[in-house]
């Protein structure tokens, strides 16, 4: 059991970063309008985000020191300072999109209005990040945003024609009615949300709580080898039951209620229950991610002390610009505004500060006197590098795409 | 390369390269600032410097808003840098440690009213966590050591 | 003074060599219980900004990123305090006859 809970930091890290609200519908839609056939760039972008979380955790490992703190001081302020910028605005878009996106699966289950959950959803995130201890907040809600099996399970239970699914994953299939922008509009939006920069600040800011040393090299790398593949894979189920029940009949996913429908087809009550506690667990789990990336890097970068392993108290302004940061979410989605829309938006933003995150990660992990002896290899130097080149792409594409498409209208 | 004894070789600190943008911890192991620059001696400004004049050294390092000024240029006049005194500094490696406390020190005065007058007053604000079960002894001085 | 005044400032010999890329101290017994002495300049022909120590301190690895930072500070090299004439805000003199050094950390 406790080997099975080591990886929760993984689990957890993945979970809200390929599966909060805005992945979720992202990969419904996906599924119900190209199916399968964008499924490389899950498989893509799990490797990707794999080989640069392994090396911030080994960082954070072995010198004890997070990502952000490393950025400034190898790249010097200027650059951090735009790494910040972006990645501090993607941060508070979703965890406001992650509040609302909790508020929303709690509707699902009461006649309760989803304007009335949002302030208690972000008092509960504030009271875990408040007062419950990091190992018990990763387990708990990298556990039970597990449920989200269950996507998996009404894949199965929907007894789709396998040999049509794996046809459409395959290069080369068509994409029907879809024009070859919005196809690679999607693709670098998968991507994005895939490598998203705040998955690497919150993983290397968890080794550091959870006390990482040497001595958890391996433990470091089994939590990268199991949680993002999982995360993965739930992704692609959530594709595969919409491709195999919303793509035939051409329906189109604008709310949560639409990414269940397939699991409501397939197995009927009991197995939607199991996906809304998954959802509520996932989002939660977003929800925590984000707020705490917020605060990491921001107190990283000023140079303030922080982390959930000090006495409020001691870690004063990273608490209260948390605080600050979930208000401010409460404000924004009294507004009205569409938390999946938001997110949607984000993801964008997200392909576009990529570069300035793994550069600096890819430095960092080779200058010995921070690793010592554990700096890269050629090979894992090798193929982060044929990633920089792939995210430098999705970079310089995501904001025409987003323009040309329309925000894959 | 790390500080030796006395009688050891000399070593090169290198501006940019080891101090500038380094984490500050204190005497407790708690990240206090990020050094800004660094304050020089004796520098001679304009005027033809003698062959034999002995070099400037570092007196103090400097922490202070420098967000606005490192984007658009410039920097913060003097006054608004607060300073610690080279002499404070115990150790410079991948971090700069010190021999304060910095609750004896104006860097650390915004952590210190935040503290006072909003976390603190929050209940729970004081509550120590629990260790996490993993921790090694060795990692008392993490999140900036 | 302070050294972001230094930093980035033009060098001059007989004519223009370059911009200060970093300052070197020296501890000479190798303990921070002594004063870190102001031992030289490191000037770089053609950038202004740090090199994020590539061409300094060996690390050569990832070996794109290395070279193309070594490349922007090709030509760099050290200056000793004995050899600085003049220090002004955005410009320092060299004495004539000056020494080139290796930037090289040891």
């Amino acid at each position: 059991m406790k080997r099975i809970l080591g990886v929760a930091l993984g689990i957890l890290t993945a979970i809200g970063g390929f599966l909060d609200i805005g992945d979720m519908v992202t990969n419904a839609v996906v599924g119900s309008r190209f199916g399968l056939s964008l499924a490389w760039v899950v498989v893509v972008g799990v490797i990707g985000i794999c080989v640069f979380a392994q090396m911030s955790g080994r960082v954070a490992a072995v010198s004890g020191r997070a990502t952000f703190e490393l950025i400034r001081e190898r790249l010097g302020p200027r650059a951090a300072v735009l790494n910040l910028g972006a990645s501090f605005m993607i941060n508070l878009m979703t965890l406001t999109a992650e509040i609302g996106g909790v508020a929303l699966a709690l509707q699902l289950v009461s006649s309760v209005s989803y304007l009335l959950w949002v302030p208690f959803a972000a008092l509960a995130v504030w009271l875990v990040i408040w007062r419950v201890k990091f190992s018990v907040m990763e387990n708990v809600a990298g556990l039970v945003g597990l449920c989200l099996i269950g996507f998996a399970v009404a894949l199965f239970l929907l007894n789709p024609d396998w040999g049509e699914l794996g046809r459409q994953a395959l290069p080369g299939a068509s994409t029907s009615t879809e024009k070859v922008s919005t196809y690679w509009f999607y693709a670098v939006a998968l991507f994005g949300a895939a490598m998203t920069p705040y998955e690497v600040f919150f993983f290397s800011s968890g080794a550091v709580e959870e006390g990482w040393t040497t001595k958890d090299l391996t433990r470091s790398r089994a939590n990268v080898l199991v949680g993002f593949p999982l995360g993965g894979l739930l992704s692609l189920a959530i594709a595969g039951c919409a491709a195999v029940v919303l793509l035939p009949q051409l329906i189109s996913v604008t709310a949560l209620s639409q990414v269940m429908l397939p699991v409501a087809l397939a197995g009927g009550k009991m197995l939607i229950a199991l996906i809304i506690l998954g959802i509520v667990a996932a989002t939660a789990g977003a929800a925590l991610e984000t707020t705490l990336s917020a605060g990491y890097t921001i107190a990283q970068f000023l140079g303030w002390p922080w982390g959930k392993f000090r006495p409020p108290a001691q870690a004063a302004r990273f608490h209260l610009l948390m605080i600050i940061c979930l208000i401010v979410g409460i404000g924004t989605l009294m507004t009205g505004v569409d938390p999946i829309q938001v997110t949607e938006i984000s993801v964008v933003f997200s392909a576009v500060a990529l570069p300035l995150t793994y550069l600096p990660i890819l430095i960092v992990a080779n200058d010995p006197e921070y690793l010592g002896e554990h700096v890269n290899g050629h090979a894992l130097n090798g193929i982060a590098l044929i990633y920089l080149v792939i995210i430098l792409a999705a970079a310089l594409a995501a904001i025409p795409l987003l323009i040309i498409t329309g925000a894959g209208q | 390369m790390t500080g030796g004894r006395d009688g050891q070789a000399a070593r090169w600190l290198d501006a940019q390269l080891h101090l500038l943008d380094r984490q500050v911890l204190d005497v407790h192991g708690v990240p206090m600032a990020v050094v800004d620059d660094l304050e020089l001696s004796d520098v001679p400004v304009g005027q033809r410097i003698p062959v034999d004049a002995p070099p400037p050294v570092i007196t103090a390092l400097l922490s202070g808003p420098v967000l606005a000024t490192r984007i658009f240029g410039g920097r913060p006049p003097d006054s608004r840098m607060q300073r610690t005194p080279w002499t404070a500094v115990v150790e410079v490696g991948v971090v700069i440690k010190l021999a304060v406390d910095q609750d004896t020190r104006d860097v650390a005065w915004t952590e210190r009213w935040v503290r006072d007058h909003i976390i603190g007053r929050i209940p729970g604000g004081r509550h120590i966590p629990e260790r996490e079960p993993n921790d090694h002894p060795e990692n008392d001085e993490r999140g900036g050591s | 003074m302070i050294i972001s005044d230094f930093l980035g400032s033009r060098v001059y010999g007989q004519d223009f060599l370059g911009f200060v890329s970093d300052v070197r101290f020296m501890l000479e017994s190798g303990s921070v219980s002594q004063e870190a002495q102001f031992y030289g300049i490191i000037v770089s022909p053609h950038a202004r900004s740090s090199s994020l120590g590539f061409e300094r301190s060996g690390v050569r690895s990832p070996w794109p990123i290395a070279a193309l930072v070594r490349w922007r500070h090709r030509g760099s090299f050290l200056v000793r305090w004995g050899d600085i004439e003049l220090l002004d805000i955005d410009r320092i003199q060299l004495r004539p006859g000056f020494e080139r050094g290796s930037p090289e950390l040891r």
